[in-house]
């Protein structure tokens, strides 16, 4: 259970971090904790993919108390990526997903059992200070671009028309 | 009468016995700082016979001593008046009271000017260093805040930022016009089950009258009130009107003399529930309607047609027009039963009697939203009909209220675009206009200024209007059981925010327990690696927690010296309320805060004082 405080801090720096966004062209919105949520998040909206479907990134500060984490503030970047599962492809997308997290700059990708493949990045900021706006939208930037990167080989080997040992290899290299 | 809603139960009586409210408080330099200015009103005194305390009542209608600018300086001599809503002050003189949300905006601009300024010439100052002496006194050293249901709940600064946020929309609601519809029909059909949901509606809207007569005191002031509300009859003033229809309440509320922004839709809401229901499930599929026509006619195939576009557009607007009255009362409705936000107080002890509510809310909301979007959208499509001259932008493409704003990533520029500085553009505005001999290329330049900033700002605000809408109403959907979400039939909008939402919060929640976890496993085990048994044994000494408070402290601080500059737009008022509830949340009242405006050391321990009480 995190304090009212810290929730606060929370809602107060994403006001912040959301105006930032909407400058750079990413349309965000923050949804307020309720009963339904038990947490502030960050909603902003990024340019749909290569096919038009929508895509999404998501933030939220890990609840820890500061009785667990003091210095730190562990704030998550998350996006689904809209790529349609295929089942019969499992192996090959595991290849393939370890394949690029290899070579990734932040974060990871990972696909969950019901075939939702995420790009997550776990930032650190500072508990003592505010969050550094220009910092923040670098790294926005750097995890929108491996977002990018990975989206079309996913969808290549998914379709099918590109095989898991050729999209790996670029990556391995 | 209205003593009796005031000092309604005993625990209010007592705790306001020991609130000076009569005795002044420090006197203190203040400034009305809203663009609007103010106006002192006129006021009357009254001891109360049973807690001998005097009692002031503001007479909003009789103005007195000269008008408030939002440059003069008053003095804040900080009594309050029975509703807790106005603020005594002096100026010119004369002594009247003010909205206390223009006193205390002032405040926290005054704190934030004054933190910049030790910014500026390095006196933020490091603060004092543990002392073991550190004794952590009572937190009421400021006489009028030592009782913490004295401070003002999250629900009366969202009330005192959105009167404020009202009143200044509201002479724009009235400029717009818009046409009361007649379009939404309201059959009076039987009830169903749905109508369970808003059964407790009608004992609510009465509820929600005297609630907000009363002082706004927390939970249980209001369930005594609720309980009242619901047992004996009204005292008279919340009259309850039967028999009229839904919808023609509605439109009679919207077509109010005093526009929007005065009248109160509440107030205005009078109808049978079967009424209520069949209105907002009427609208619900009208909105619905109007989406999907709004849909095909930007679709693949509309774009291309033109004609055919923009005649489906035309019959979106006109059945836009009817929608609007049961929008309206869906909003009436909402601003009643809404679980979140000002009225939260108020709907929450409703929710637990009536579970349903909130898959009622979010129904209400998505039709809401819907009708946003689908507004926005015809804006930016009559917009686009209208397009006037862009040239203003190429032509000054090189003058400093454009900037050129470059993505840039390892060296490469992944993306180049001239984007518009909206605060230099203002800037450069204000001071054309403030030049009284301007030359012909100045005035065309102002002229171009004007132009643009007023087709820039609705192009904003449409853009947004629209993917956010989209974005609430996708989140709507995570809250609603699957069978309202069927009865939208809107399949598609459910989608990719909805399951990210839900992912990325399961994920989030997730990462917090196995930490924990395994910081506990670690610890557990002999020879556990020293930091880990550290960081998760929970054991901190008094230096190190005075330290992390003050680095709160100061966190705080900053946060209120980087907010904008005040002003009465949306995402700045927001702003400011959110840093308020961080000092609130902090346990400390913003008003002592303020009071030692220009003595960061003083806030400084103020803070700290407060974080402390709150272990």
């Amino acid at each position: 259970m995190i304090s009212d405080f810290v929730h606060a801090r929370h809602l107060a720096e994403f006001g912040v971090l959301k105006n930032e966004l909407d400058q750079a062209g990413l349309t965000a919105t923050i949804i307020e904790k309720s009963d339904e949520m038990p947490l502030h998040m960050l909603l902003a909206a990024l340019e749909p993919d290569g096919d038009g479907r929508e895509r999404f990134l998501h933030f939220t500060f890990v609840p820890l108390s500061e009785e667990e984490l003091e210095q730190i503030r562990l704030l998550q970047f998350f996006s689904v990526i809209p790529c349609e599962w295929d089942e019969s492809r499992r192996m090959d997308m595991l290849q393939l997903l370890n394949a690029i997290n290899g070579s990734l700059a932040i974060g990871h990708l990972g696909v969950r059992e019901d075939g939702e493949i995420h790009f997550r990045y776990v930032h650190c900021v500072s508990n003592g200070d505010t969050i550094r706006r220009e910092e923040f939208m670098e790294v926005v930037t750097m995890f929108v671009l491996m977002l990018d990167m990975a989206s079309e080989p996913i969808e290549q080997v998914m379709k099918g028309t590109v095989s898991v040992a050729e999209a790996s290899a670029k990556f391995l290299e | 009468m209205q003593m009796q809603s005031v000092y309604g139960n005993r625990a209010a009586r007592q705790a306001l016995q020991t609130m000076p409210q009569s005795a002044p408080l420090q006197l203190k330099a203040a400034k009305i700082n809203s663009w609007r200015g103010a106006h002192m009103r006129k006021f009357s005194k009254m001891q109360d016979p049973v807690t001998m305390q005097d009692n002031y009542v503001v007479e909003e209608d009789k103005m007195v001593g000269p008008k408030i600018t939002g440059k003069d300086e008053v003095e804040d001599l900080g009594i309050m008046d029975a509703t807790r809503e106005w603020v005594m002050i002096k100026f010119s003189g004369i002594e009247g009271f003010v909205r206390r949300d223009k006193l205390e905006q002032a405040g926290m601009q005054t704190s934030r000017t004054r933190l910049k300024e030790a910014k500026a010439n390095s006196s933020w100052g490091t603060g004092k260093s543990y002392e073991q002496e550190d004794s952590v006194d009572a937190f009421g050293e400021n006489s009028g805040s030592a009782l913490s249901w004295m401070k003002t709940s999250p629900e009366g600064i969202a009330n005192s930022f959105e009167k404020q946020a009202e009143a200044a929309k509201s002479d724009n609601e009235k400029a717009k016009a818009e046409r009361q519809g007649a379009g939404a029909s309201t059959a009076t059909g039987a009830v169903d089950a749905v109508s369970g949901i808003f059964g407790g509606l009608v004992a609510l809207r009465r509820t929600v009258q005297s609630y907000r007569d009363a002082n706004l005191s927390g939970m249980d002031k209001f369930k005594e009130v609720a309980g009242n509300a619901l047992e004996t009859a009204d005292n008279g003033k919340t009259a309850f009107v039967g028999g009229a229809t839904l919808v023609d309440s509605a439109a009679k509320a919207s077509g109010h003399a005093d526009g929007v922004g005065k009248s109160d839709a509440v107030s205005g809401w009078s109808g049978s529930v079967g009424e209520a229901i069949d209105s907002v499930k009427s609208t619900f599929n009208a909105v619905l309607h109007i989406v999907k026509l709004v849909d095909k006619a930007l679709g693949k195939e509309g774009a291309s047609k033109r004609e055919v576009a923009d005649s489906l557009m035309a019959s979106a607007s006109n059945l836009m027009q009817g929608a609007y009255s049961g929008v309206k009362t869906a909003k009436a409705i909402l601003k009643i039963v809404d679980t979140s936000g000002a009225h939260k107080a108020a709907s929450t002890a409703l929710g637990t009697a009536i579970p349903a509510i909130g898959i009622a809310v979010s129904a209400i909301k998505i039709t809401i939203k819907a009708y946003d979007i689908v507004k926005a959208e015809l804006n930016n499509h009559q917009m686009r009909k209208l397009k006037k001259d862009t040239k203003f932008k190429e032509n000054n493409v090189d003058k400093d209220y454009f900037k050129k704003r470059s993505i840039k990533l390892f060296g490469k520029t992944l993306h180049s675009s001239v984007a518009t500085d909206t605060d230099k553009l203002r800037a450069r505005r204000k001071e054309l206009e403030g030049n009284t001999s301007r030359t012909e290329d100045e005035e065309k330049e102002l002229k171009g200024i004007i132009e643009y900033e007023f087709y820039h700002e609705l192009q904003q605000i449409n853009r947004k209007r629209t993917k956010r809408a989209g974005l609430q109403i996708a989140f709507e959907m995570v809250s609603i059981a699957g069978d309202v979400a069927t009865l939208s039939g809107a399949g598609a909008m459910v989608g990719a925010p909805l399951k990210a939402v839900a992912s990325g919060l399961s994920v989030t929640t997730l990462i917090a327990r196995k930490a924990k976890q395994y910081g506990r496993d670690r610890a557990a085990q002999a020879g556990a690696w020293w930091i880990t048994k550290k960081m998760f044994d929970g054991e901190k000494s008094s230096e190190e927690k005075f330290k992390l408070r003050a680095r709160h402290a100061d966190t705080i601080l900053k946060m209120i010296a980087d907010l904008p500059e005040y002003d009465d737009s949306d995402p700045v008022q927001q702003q400011y309320k959110n840093v308020e509830n961080v000092v609130r949340a902090a346990g400390c009242d913003p008003k002592a805060l303020y009071r030692l405006n220009g003595d960061i050391e003083k806030q400084r321990e103020l803070l700290i004082k407060a974080l402390a009480e709150r272990e």
